[in-house]
């Protein structure tokens, strides 16, 4: 695993203990100057001292300056981050005398990203976004944290030049920067509850109080869990310990004293150093991360994580995959259902600040999120999820109520694999039916589910399948306005979206559409291996505002049913 | 020092609102009540600390090492 250790300069006791760690235990270290500290000769001094004796890395944390709005920098105008990458920039270059190659901050939005590297093109890296986080940090933040940064990977990333946090597909379309998340957050607890609770941070985890005292194995456990994600990626894996000052001292998210707050700190470095020792981990400059990182992991491949609850206890897995069409997270638990998908393949164009009409929302938006747009029925109707329905003799059962776990994952030739862990279905007759998930991610878009029979209690007993995407368009918990969505089925009838609650059923159609205009994207339903009895396309209500996909399957000795989702820029 | 005793120079935050994964500091009164000013928790030192340890239940790996093998087993 690769380790990029950070600390961001001040003038307090606090971050002189914790370069000591550093140093004391020979981590690499890139620390950061913010924009308006640069000319501080007491910070310039302190931090080329450490930079010559211990070799630290020097970056800029690029901040809005004096004079300018009480905001983050990407919020700003577009005049006023111009001004604030001049100054940083040139400021840099007259202190350090050479430029920098990494600046900074917790999201970089897709302008900001292109002035800094228009302007400085000797920078390489920058982290640039905040694994999920977003309405839960919001809301959790006495609704005052305006950071939304939802859709992108936990892991590294080429920026796309359109949206920061969607990946390039190419060359063209990459904006020549290597982007890293602000931490690294919990691959289960990021999409279910804070990621500002569960990261690589020892302070958030106190925070969170998932520590007692000084009993904090969350720390260990989660820098290992990050470890395990090179099973999954040829090797490679990928954390970073980010911490301000700010945390270890009085702050007011923790209540523990200083003294625990300083040792689980200083316990986490210890951690890695031993692990570097073991040759487990190896600490890098961020620079040398980007220049690793651009030899080691071409633009286009896939990203894989495998998050298994290790806080709860629940036994939950969660499967991740980013590539530059979509990131898909596979529910295991609600048996093998999507919980988010983003469709990065009909890349949505959106950049911050106070002259964007998106002003705060720097998230990719989603068509599918379970945990905000209900999922699986509770209170009223369910909500953006998919699922497949199982029908026998009358009786319908719905896969999510069927936990599964991560079996298996492959990858060929740039096609990834996913087997769930088969489950088993009983019926009140007596009939039972073992079905096993398995999902292929490839090329195009495409994500194709397939669920094998494996067993049944009477070879020749007749099954009604009903593979189900309910989907919408979004950024946050609240729904957007649906109007100017088109549904369709292949046999050319269209639906636009009113909230009328209609169905287009088109019988012995094979192929469903939806297209979203709003976040220019069309979704695809398509039977892959048999046919289908029937295809279906809902409108929603106000009430409950959705579009609907179904293709409805007969099954007798079939022992697989393959269902094609694909996400695709829409034509216009 | 664990935060089971009390410290002056730490920070606390109503338990009630953290349940709902919202963090509010909260301070006691001069007659050493907490009372937050976003719900209506209230509660002394004592109760403070129970309503942390109850909040904590839910993590029940908390105490769990689980080391890269134990996690690929799980």
């Amino acid at each position: 695993m690769i380790l990029n250790l950070v600390h961001r300069a001040a003038l307090t006791d606090t971050y002189r203990f914790q370069q000591k760690c550093a140093h004391d235990l020979k981590l690499k270290t890139t620390v950061y100057i913010s924009s308006s500290l640069l000319k501080n000769e007491k910070v310039i001094s302190m931090v080329k001292a450490d930079q010559e004796k211990y070799g630290d890395e020097v970056g800029i944390w690029i901040d809005r300056l004096p004079g300018m709005p009480s905001t983050m920098v990407w919020l700003l105008s577009e005049a006023d981050k111009m001004k604030t990458v001049k100054y940083s920039i040139d400021k840099y270059k007259e202190v350090f005398g050479h430029a920098p190659k990494a600046v900074s901050n917790y999201v970089l939005d897709a302008h900001l990203i292109r002035m800094i590297k228009e302007y400085c093109p000797e920078v390489t890296i920058c982290v640039a976004g905040c694994f999920e986080e977003g309405v839960k940090v919001f809301h959790g933040c006495n609704n005052s944290w305006y950071l939304f940064s939802e859709g992108m990977s936990w892991n590294p990333w080429y920026p796309s030049k359109t949206q920061s946090i969607r990946p390039a597909e190419n060359e063209e379309d990459w904006a020549g920067v290597v982007a890293v998340p602000h931490l690294s957050r919990d691959l289960v607890l990021a999409y279910e509850g804070r990621n500002d609770f569960f990261a690589s941070h020892p302070a958030n985890v106190q925070r969170g109080l998932a520590n007692e005292g000084m009993i904090h194995e969350y720390d260990y456990n989660l820098a290992d869990q990050y470890r395990m994600q090179g099973d999954y990626n040829d090797g490679f894996s990928y954390y970073q310990i980010h911490v301000s000052s700010g945390w270890l001292h009085h702050n007011h998210n923790i209540i523990d004293c200083d003294e625990i707050t300083y040792t689980l700190y200083r316990d986490t470095l210890e951690y890695m150093a031993k692990l570097r020792d073991e040759g487990e981990v190896v600490d890098m400059y961020m620079s040398e991360f980007a220049e690793y990182y651009k030899k080691t992991v071409p633009i286009g491949k896939a990203d894989i994580a495998v998050g298994k609850d290790i806080l709860y206890g629940s036994g939950k897995h969660y499967f991740w995959i980013t590539n530059p069409d979509y990131r898909v997270l596979i529910d295991a638990f609600q048996g093998g259902s999507i919980g988010d998908l983003r469709p990065y393949a009909g890349k949505y164009e959106s950049f911050t600040g106070t002259d964007s009409e998106s002003l705060t929302m720097n998230s990719y938006p989603y068509i599918i999120q379970s945990q905000y747009r209900t999922g699986v029925k509770n209170h009223f109707q369910d909500g953006s999820r998919t699922t497949v329905f199982v029908k026998h003799n009358g009786e319908e059962k719905d896969m999510c109520m069927y936990p599964s776990k991560v079996a298996a994952v492959r990858r060929d030739n740039g096609e990834v694999e996913l087997d769930l862990t088969p489950v088993k279905i009983a019926f009140s007759d007596g009939f039972t039916v073992k079905i096993q998930t398995n999902y292929m991610f490839s090329g195009k878009g495409r994500i194709t589910v397939a669920r094998r029979i494996l067993e049944k209690s009477e070879a020749n007993a007749e099954l009604q399948f009903t593979e189900y995407v309910k989907g919408c368009y979004g950024f946050t918990e609240y729904p957007e306005n649906m109007k100017d969505i088109v549904l369709a089925s292949d046999n050319g009838e269209k639906l636009y979206y009113g909230y009328t609650d209609k169905t287009l059923a088109a019988e012995g159609g094979k192929t469903v559409t939806v297209s979203i205009p709003q976040i220019t994207t069309e979704v695809e339903l398509c039977a892959v291996n048999v046919e289908p009895d029937r295809a279906e396309v809902s409108d929603g209500s106000l009430f409950s505002p959705y579009y609907t996909m179904k293709l409805h399957y007969t099954l007798k000795n079939e022992e697989e049913v393959k269902t094609c989702l694909t996400v695709r820029k829409m034509k216009v | 020092m664990p935060d089971s005793k009390k410290n002056e120079s730490v920070i606390y935050r109503c338990p009630m609102c953290l349940g709902t994964l919202n963090d509010v500091t909260i301070d006691a009164d001069a007659c050493g009540i907490y009372r937050c000013l976003k719900c209506g928790y209230n509660g002394d030192y004592d109760n403070l600390m129970i309503k942390y340890a109850e909040f904590r239940s839910r993590y029940k790996l908390m105490k769990v090492r689980l080391t890269l093998e134990d996690q690929r087993k799980m």
